[in-house]
């Protein structure tokens, strides 16, 4: 009897091991639009009622709202604020689209940052997108198997969730109002041994934000779309077009019956031969 | 058929409309004649501009009129002439419609279309004087057009989308570049560049 307890005490404490050795069981990556634009908000910002004016071809900004804590890596922030770009640069009554470094995002920083942001980068329109990824660490029964060093690296006895949310707000810098919003989500899942785990989960984390990403995009064009129609009725938007709008070489129908009538010109001369 | 014949059998004119029709679904904005892109260096979408289109309804009416109006100019100009004259003509009826108009962004090809009519017109002028009164009354028409397009829009009979204007300038374009293309043949190869036939 004092063998099997002490069996189990020392496979309990071994066991911990992975634990105590290994990651801390949550992390977190966030950055709040809300924290960025209402920094000192205690009650709900007073918007004057007046029309919003829209001039398409819009200049329209992309960024990541600043995080608050454990930060995303630049580049793979770049990385996707690109592939947004692209999705949406062919849109006709979008005049150019520009990726906004966070580095110039001022934490806490407000409208009067945003604005100089827009001024400094000439875009109407940004689009502020906030991101939160939680990664929940946990051991499962396998996790035994690494007091024989070898086990840690090949039993996979971590295993990690990485819920990864990202919400894009669309805001009219000049009259400061929320035009539309659109999110994506992502959940990624998967067990790793103790060696491979940071590795693993990093390359997780990357796959959370890329497939929220592409998931927005979706989202964002049907909110988009939605918006059109909306502003066609709600009149606290206007739209005029800037000079140096779209033009069509459109010949339409009565080009078309000029051309058959050409033909039947060249009949009619034929016939009376 | 053998491949030879069939790259003769299609002129300048056909491979045109059915490079507007094979582009009608092809991303179109990379291919806009777009005036930022153009002053930033991408002159080639002064060429391009003219294949792509808003909708797959005006690509059709476009490619169709460049079809007909392009075989008949063929017909009676010769592919050489008409395939040198599309190709100049594209690149100028694009400088011209950025310099003298506020369009931003401009796609179709029936500023070709116009130019190819106009051809075709003059030949039909040329060889068939009896029809004369009938060809008079279509250079009419397409002014009355061209005139609702630039004074009274809202008149113009369009399936374009909502916020896409018809470029009349670029019409305009199109009938002057194939005018000075048939003065240019005048002057240069033909001291009667087009004598009566009859």
């Amino acid at each position: 009897m004092f063998r099997l307890l002490l069996c189990t005490i020392v496979s309990f404490v071994l066991c911990g091991c992975a634990t105590w050795l290994g990651a801390p069981s949550q992390y977190r990556h966030a950055g709040s639009a809300v924290d960025y634009l209402y920094p000192d908000a205690k009650e709900a910002p007073n918007l004057a009622p007046d029309v919003t004016h829209l001039r398409p071809p819009v200049r329209v900004g992309i960024a990541f709202a600043p995080g608050a804590g454990g930060e995303v890596s630049e580049p793979m922030k770049m990385a996707l604020l690109e592939r947004v770009k692209a999705s949406f640069a062919p849109l006709p009554y979008i005049g150019a689209i520009e990726v906004i470094p966070s580095n110039y995002l001022r934490p806490r920083g407000g409208f009067e940052n945003l604005e100089q942001v827009s001024r400094l980068f000439n875009v109407e329109v940004v689009a502020l997108v906030s991101y939160d990824q939680v990664q929940f660490n946990d051991t499962n029964g396998f996790a035994l198997l690494y007091w024989t060093i070898v086990g840690a690296y090949v039993i996979h006895g971590d295993k990690y969730d990485v819920q990864t949310l990202l919400d894009t707000v669309v805001v009219d810098v000049a009259s400061r109002k929320l035009l539309f919003r659109a999110p994506g989500t992502s959940l990624v899942k998967g067990t790793s041994s103790m060696a491979e785990f940071s590795e693993r989960t990093r390359a997780a984390q990357t796959q959370g934000f890329v497939e929220a990403t592409d998931r927005m995009i979706p989202e964002l064009k049907t909110q988009l779309d939605g918006f059109r129609a909306r502003i066609k009725t709600d009149a606290g938007f206007r739209v005029e077009n800037k000079p140096g709008y779209s033009g069509a070489g459109d010949i339409g129908l009565f080009g078309v019956l000029g051309a058959l009538m050409l033909l039947g010109v060249l009949n009619a001369a034929r016939r009376s031969r | 058929m053998p491949r030879a014949a069939l790259v003769e059998r299609f002129g300048p004119s056909a491979l045109l409309a059915l490079a507007c029709l094979a582009l009608m679904t092809c991303a179109p904005g990379a291919f806009a004649l777009r005036r930022e892109a153009v002053i930033s260096g991408e002159w080639w979408r002064l060429w391009s501009g003219h294949l792509v289109h808003w909708s797959s309804l005006q690509a059709v009416l476009d490619a169709s009129v460049v079809a007909i109006c392009g075989t008949l100019a063929e017909r009676a100009f010769g592919r050489a002439f008409v395939a040198a004259t599309l190709l100049a003509g594209a690149g100028a009826i694009g400088i011209i419609c950025l310099a003298t108009s506020s369009i931003g962004e401009y796609r179709g090809a029936s500023a070709l279309g116009v130019l190819l009519g106009v051809l075709a017109g003059a030949s039909l002028w040329r060889d068939h004087p009896a029809q004369r009164g009938w060809l008079a009354a279509l250079a009419v028409a397409m002014s009355l057009k061209t005139l609702a397009d630039a004074f009274v829009p809202a008149l113009t009979l369009t399936q374009l989308p909502s916020d896409v204007r018809v470029a009349w300038q670029a019409h305009v374009a199109g009938a002057f570049a194939a005018l000075l293309a048939l003065l240019l043949r005048a002057v240069l190869r033909d001291p009667d560049p087009m004598p009566d036939r009859a």
